[in-house]
């Protein structure tokens, strides 16, 4: 991948050799994305913490039937639904950081082009 | 596995905590605002960097985020369709509860001197029969809802759940030949796994209960003997028939029948005992064999109607199944209900898992 430098802090210019296509990256609103996919990732977690004693206190607060059954199922599929989302949540994140930080290492490294 | 009573709907009206289910209804709401607030920024960020940032990977990046969000929306309604669910548990409970109080009180009122009592009571008995019917009917709606809501989360086929193995019984019940035999999932024709919910109903396995293998203590006369009125009819009184007269009755039966003809039952026999096709039978094998399709026929776990093969057709049989507790092994028995020779064992045999299996389906669906 080739790549140069606009002139204006955070903004890379970088080629795409398998493309030939020009693409601009702009690394602050990417690490901006990062903060906020983390704070994101993180609140959910939490979220899942809290409902998860509300849900089994419901859980106990049926009697022992097919209702009781139904609902511990339907609540045992959509909390692992919260977990996957909370990893997808996660994996955004790290993917996003990851990225951020390999365009911010070639914004750093390629030298400014005067115009 | 039959429908809960009224005493057992009016324990579960009783116990059931209307309030900590609204507590976590909210919560439910809570978190699924805080879930919609979580995809509302996710679904920012794509449009916030997506402008200065082209190429593949932002594509990639835009469509994982995409996901992201989706999955977010999802759990929103997910969450919020639970709550609503809980609420209305709590709903049916505190409406069921409060008519059932208001029976209570009546009956606790009154006073067996007066003349109207047993009228009052009467009609307080039908109101506690209406209510708890009545909870039960809303019992039904919320869990085929929540079944449904269970099924549409976004986490692959839920697994048949795993069979307990049978209880560990000391050696003196198993020589008693009681209690329960273990549990077993039906198999459909499709291959999937069923079970049977608390009001009896054929229900894909994870929605029931596995269906109990109970030896049924069918009773002396009931079962096969009233369905095949030949075996006592030259008995003279039918209505007090103790077990050893049904089982000469039935020894009688099965040893005139076509199908204990040795040319048809020789290679049941064999198949039982694991002997090779032409070997010699002997006599105590035969004799043991006997005994058990008689004991089958006298105290049948479960009775069904069957069909036999009949040329290239196919005529109705009785069928038994029985478990027998000496090599715990199941045993089918079939018996003509018409043709040339009615009220004849057909045939008696070890069953494949495949004939159990539609055996069971059959018990289970008898007069749904």
């Amino acid at each position: 991948m080739a790549a140069h430098n606009t002139g204006v802090t955070g903004m890379s210019r970088l080629k795409e050799a398998w493309t030939d296509s020009e693409i601009v990256v702009d690394v602050r609103s990417l690490l901006g994305a990062v903060q906020v996919l983390d704070a994101t990732s993180r609140s959910v977690d939490e979220l899942i913490r809290a409902v998860r004693t509300r849900a089994i206190d419901a859980y106990s607060a049926i009697a022992p039937s097919d209702l009781q059954d139904a609902y511990g199922y339907c609540w045992g599929r959509w909390s692992q639904t919260m977990l996957d989302v909370a990893a997808t949540l996660d994996q955004a994140q790290r993917l996003t950081d990851r990225a951020a930080q390999v365009y911010a290492a070639v914004d750093g490294s390629v030298p400014t082009v005067r115009r | 596995m039959s429908a809960p009573t009224r005493e057992q709907l009016a324990t579960r009206i009783r116990t059931t905590e209307s309030t900590t289910l609204i507590a976590s209804a909210r919560s439910f709401d809570i978190a699924a605002e805080d879930i919609r607030d979580a995809e509302r920024r996710v679904r920012a960020l794509t449009c916030a960097t997506g402008l200065p940032w082209d190429g593949t990977a932002h594509r990639a990046w835009l469509g994982y985020l995409g996901l992201v969000a989706a999955r977010l929306t999802q759990t929103v309604r997910g969450l919020g369709e639970l709550a609503g669910a809980l609420r209305e548990i709590a709903h049916a409970t505190d409406c069921a509860r409060t008519e059932l109080a208001a029976s209570t009180r009546l009956l606790d009122s009154l006073r067996p001197e007066s003349p109207d009592a047993s009228a009052a009571a009467a009609h307080a008995y039908l109101a506690i029969e209406r209510t708890t019917r009545s909870y039960h009917d809303s019992e039904r709606r919320i869990r085929t809802n929540l079944w449904r809501l269970g099924d549409s989360a976004p986490v692959g086929v839920p697994p048949t759940p795993p069979l307990l193995p049978p209880p560990d019984r000391p050696w003196w019940q198993e020589l008693l030949d009681t209690g329960a035999l273990g549990a077993t999932w039906i198999t459909g024709r499709n291959g999937a796994a069923y079970g049977l919910d608390e009001d009896g109903n054929v229900v894909p396995a994870p929605r029931g209960h596995p269906v109990q293998l109970v030896r049924g203590e069918s009773g002396v006369g009931d079962g096969l003997a009233k369905l095949v009125p030949r075996v006592v009819r030259d008995l003279r009184d039918k209505s007090a028939l103790t077990e050893g007269q049904v089982t000469e009755a039935f020894a009688q039966t099965v040893r005139e029948s076509q199908g204990w003809r040795e040319g048809h039952i020789n290679r049941h026999i064999r198949e039982w005992y694991g002997l090779k096709k032409g070997t010699d039978i002997p006599a105590w094998m035969r004799k043991e064999f006997f005994d058990k399709v008689v004991r089958a026929c006298v105290r049948p776990d479960k009775v069904v109607m069957g069909r036999l093969p009949d040329g290239t057709s196919t005529q109705p049989a009785y069928e038994v199944l029985y478990h027998d507790p000496a090599t715990r092994r199941h045993l089918m028995v079939r018996f003509y209900v018409k043709g040339n020779h009615p009220g004849e064992l057909a045939t008696a045999f070890r069953p494949t898992q495949a004939q159990i299996d539609q055996f069971l389906r059959k018990e289970a669906t008898k007069g749904a």
